[in-house]
This record gives structure tokens, C-alpha cells and sequence, in this order.
């Protein structure tokens, strides 16, 4: 079967086309080039931006996997969480497809989606625990078997991309704050202490307070008239950052004891710091299967919607409805099977 | 009007008092520096509606709604606007709405806002903060008259 799959949640309007779990063209359109000026995503020009692309995105990943439309048997969407002007846009696209081809929709919620990139490495054994950060999101979700997702911890407040982007804005080092906060701390020292947020027996995450914290330790040693090195606050907040993640990843495998796969999903599993730590934390359990995305899949891409698309399909639980709408509060537990 | 908070339970305290005075249609701007507290503000505001779902940033999605008893609170944060219009909030600007928008000095487009509740809040200290309460229009200054008196 092909899988043609639209992803446009956020500020990447993304198309790629599948041959069942064989990922023929993986088309993202990134508007961060637009976008890093305004220091942050902006509904308005999000959804204009990607109703200028959409159509040559879509043809760039058709001929790309050199097939041709009529080839397509199902047409996959992210159909939320995100925003709605964005969502509204990669679902319109999607519809006319459908109508236009006569073939099925495929509803996927967005972070399903990027808990299945990690399929393009290896197969999943279940139960799996995966950690999903991204500038939207911070949670760890079990899954007991195939397409069955419980949230067992989520963050209270910020997300983690969220405190890179803004500790990244303090320090004017740019957007996303990821990559920058990532690449300052390599030349860094761990020279200031941070407390570690939310640091208790909970599966849950907070990093309102070390967002809080990294302000408070500029905006002292500026009144103190004390230099310091950006790095080193980078490196710093860094270390606490993806240490909270580690400890609480951690504390699930011990609540989780059958768990087979781990898998880290989300822009921020793209983190150097965040994968270093994984890989060491995991050598003490060696029934557990790690999986990390590819760098390429790690962020917003449709690749990830067709796959999980192509286990919807497998398993006959889609819902082919051309009235649906975006869903941009969509929870995960609501799209399990 | 100027109300010192000593701590996040004050914070809660000072939340629950403007919750019990909403009725649906009012529009609450929150602004203050990074990490002054105005998602913990609405925090404690979403725990005196008796809303259970955990009130998270909405800066990533720029808007976020949970539902009450009395009407749904919507969640709005222009951090990342920076200037850019944000239509898509005029569909909330009605009686089954209580806005909160922090950061509402980021909004570009800001017609539709001529009467409303200000709340700024100023850190102080590690845990101590200043709130700052004004009020534009008729129905928030009885509003904060009414607030004053409960207080």
C-alpha cells in the first residue's frame, strides 16, 4: 500500500509518501528561516506560510518517490494537537486528496506520530515507555501493546523545548533554543548550581522554576556587576535540565518493570546531552531495547504520521470521515485504541 | 490597587478571591517579566473554578481552554506573538469566555480591547511578588470595587 501523509501542527509543512513501512520520500518544508527573526512561531504567518507550500510540497514528495497521485491508497494527516490554523490547512489539504483520489483519510494525533518515528530504526516490543519532549510537550508515555497510549507523568507547567527556548532568548542566542542552548554548552563548563525542578517521587516534570532560576542567576550577577560566560549558563542549565529527565525515566522503569522498548521521541530527543545520558542510563538494563529517532525524524515530519498511519491502517481502526475537524487540544489517550 | 504576595499560597489565595467575582465574559491581562508567575495567577484561578486538568504554559500553543461549572477559562499567551495578529481570538470574545491573556503587550491587533481587567506582577523577591490590579471600563471598576470590598 502507499501512504501519503501530511504533518503541519506547528511552524513545518511536512509531506512524505510510504510503501507500506518503507519511507520513499520524506519532504519538510522548515520555516524557521521565517520565523527566528520573530523569535517564536506565529499562528497567523504559520498558516500563511503553509498554504503558500502546501501544494509544492506535496508534489516535491510525489515525484521525489517517483510515483504518481493516482498510486496513493490512503491520505494521512496530523489531526492534533497543534494549532488550528496550521492543523486546518495540512487537513484541507489532506480532504481534497481524498476526494479527489476516492481513497481514505487517516486521522493520526501528532505526538502518536512521534513515538512511531523510532519505528523506522527497528520493530516495537511491548510494553514500551517512551519519552516525548519537544517545545510543546514533556511526558512519558506507557505503552502496553500497539497503539494503546497511557500518559504516566507530564509536565506541571513549561515544556522543556519551552525552557530552552526562553533561557535561549535570555541569553540572545536565537530560535529554536535547542540547537543553540546545545551547541553553547559543548563549549561550556557546569559552573553555576540550578536547583533540579519537580525533584520528588512523581513521575511529573516543571521547569517554570528552573527557567526562574536561570533568571535570577543573570539578573544577579548583572547587579553584581559579575561577568560570566554565556556558555557556561548554558551548560549549567543544561546539565539540570536533562538530569530531571533522567532521574524521572529512571523512576518509571522501576514503577514499569516489564518494559521492552524505550524509545525518546520529540524535538528535544534530537539533544546531544539528552541522548549521551540515555545511552548510559540504559547499559543497566540490558533486557530494555533503546531506540532513538534519527536526528532527521526527531522533529516535525510527516514520515513519522505515515508510519503510525500504516499501524491504523493494519489494524482497520481508522475513522475515513471527510467532515472531521482538527482537533487542537486532541489528547493522546482519547486516539488509543 | 497594590497587593503584596509572600508566596505561591498567597498567590492562590489572592486568585481565588478574583475567581469567585467571574461570571463569564470578562477579559483579565496578565503581564509581568519572565517567570513573575502569571501561569501560577492562573493556576490558582483554574483551582478556585474547581478545574482539575493541570494548567500548563500556553506559550507553545498560544492558547489553552478548560471548562467550569460556570464558563470555560481560555488560556492565552502572546509571548510569541511579538506583534503578530492573532485573530483567531475573536471567536472567544463572548459570555461563555473568561480570557486571561498574559503577555498582552505582545498582541498587535488590540481593538477589541476597551474594557478589561489589568493585572501586573512585579517579582520582588525569590518568592515575593507585587500584583498591580487596574481596571478600564465600567464593569471592571465596579468589578474592582466589588474585589476591594471582599479584600
Amino acid at each position: 500500500m502507499i501512504i501519503l501523509a501530511i504533518e503541519s501542527s506547528c511552524d513545518d509543512t511536512c509531506v512524505a509518501i510510504l510503501k507500506d513501512k518503507e519511507l520513499l520520500s520524506n519532504v519538510v518544508s522548515s520555516q524557521i528561516e521565517f520565523h527566528n527573526k520573530y523569535g517564536g512561531v506565529m499562528p497567523e504567518l504559520a498558516s500563511r506560510l503553509h498554504i503558500e507550500k502546501i501544494t509544492y510540497v506535496i508534489k516535491e514528495a510525489v515525484s521525489k518517490a517517483n510515483i504518481s497521485l493516482k498510486d496513493v491508497d490512503y491520505i494521512a494527516f496530523t489531526v492534533g494537537p497543534g494549532l488550528v490554523g496550521s492543523l486546518h490547512v495540512g487537513m484541507q489539504a489532506a480532504k481534497t486528496l481524498a476526494l479527489l483520489l476516492n481513497k481514505p483519510l487517516v486521522p493520526i494525533h501528532h505526538l502518536a506520530g512521534h513515538i512511531y518515528a523510532a519505528r523506522f530504526i527497528r520493530e516495537f516490543k511491548f510494553p514500551l515507555l517512551a519519552l516525548v519532549v519537544s517545545g510543546g510537550n514533556t511526558e512519558l508515555v506507557y505503552m502496553e501493546d500497539e497503539l494503546k497510549f497511557k500518559i504516566v507523568g507530564q509536565t506541571l507547567d513549561d515544556a522543556v523545548g519551552e525552557a530552552y527556548d526562553k533561557v535561549s532568548r535570555l541569553l540572545q542566542s536565537g530560535y529554536p533554543g535547542g540547537p543553540a542552548i546545545d551547541k553553547l554548552s559543548k563549549s561550556g563548563e557546569i559552573k553555576y548550581h540550578l536547583p533540579m525542578p519537580k525533584n520528588d517521587d512523581s513521575l511529573d516534570f516543571s521547569y517554570s522554576g528552573l527557567k526562574s532560576a536561570v533568571i535570577n542567576l543573570i539578573h544577579n550577577m548583572e547587579q553584581r556587576k559579575e561577568s560570566y560566560k554565556k556558555e557556561d549558563i548554558a551548560a549549567s542549565f543544561q546539565n539540570v535540565a536533562c538530569n530531571i529527565l533522567i532521574k524521572k525515566v529512571k523512576l518509571a522503569l522501576k514503577r514499569y518493570p516489564n518494559i521492552k522498548t524505550f524509545v525518546a521521541a520529540g524535538g528535544v530527543s534530537a539533544n546531544s546531552c539528552l541522548r549521551e545520558k540515555l545511552v548510559e542510563l540504559l547499559k543497566d538494563y540490558p533486557q530494555i531495547d533503546l531506540i532513538l529517532p534519527n536526528l532527521s525524524l526527531c522533529g516535525d515530519n510527516a514520515a513519522m504520521i505515515g508510519m503510525c498511519a500504516y499501524y491504523k491502517i493494519i489494524s482497520s481502526s481508522y475513522d475515513n470521515d471527510l467532515t472531521i475537524s482538527s482537533i487542537p487540544q486532541y489528547e493522546l489517550e482519547d486516539f488509543s485504541l | 490597587m497594590k497587593i503584596k504576595s509572600k508566596n505561591e499560597q498567597d498567590t492562590y489565595i489572592l486568585a481565588s478571591k478574583i475567581a469567585s467575582l467571574l461570571n463569564g465574559g470578562e477579559i483579565i491581562l496578565l503581564n509581568g517579566d519572565l517567570g513573575a508567575g502569571k501561569t501560577t495567577f492562573v493556576k490558582g484561578i483554574a483551582k478556585a473554578l474547581n478545574i482539575n486538568e493541570v494548567v500548563t504554559s500556553p506559550t507553545f500553543t498560544l492558547l489553552k481552554t478548560y471548562s467550569s461549572e460556570k464558563f470555560t477559562l481560555v488560556h492565552v499567551d502572546a509571548y510569541r506573538l511579538d506583534g503578530s495578529s492573532f485573530d483567531e481570538l475573536y471567536d472567544y470574545l463572548n459570555n461563555d469566555n473568561v480570557i486571561f491573556i498574559e503577555w498582552s503587550s505582545c498582541l498587535a491587533n488590540t481593538d477589541f480591547l476597551q474594557e478589561y481587567l489589568s493585572i501586573s506582577i512585579t517579582y520582588k523577591s525569590k518568592n515575593q511578588r507585587e500584583f498591580d490590579i487596574n481596571a478600564k471600563g465600567k464593569r471592571y471598576l465596579s468589578f474592582l470595587k466589588e474585589f476591594d470590598h471582599n479584600v
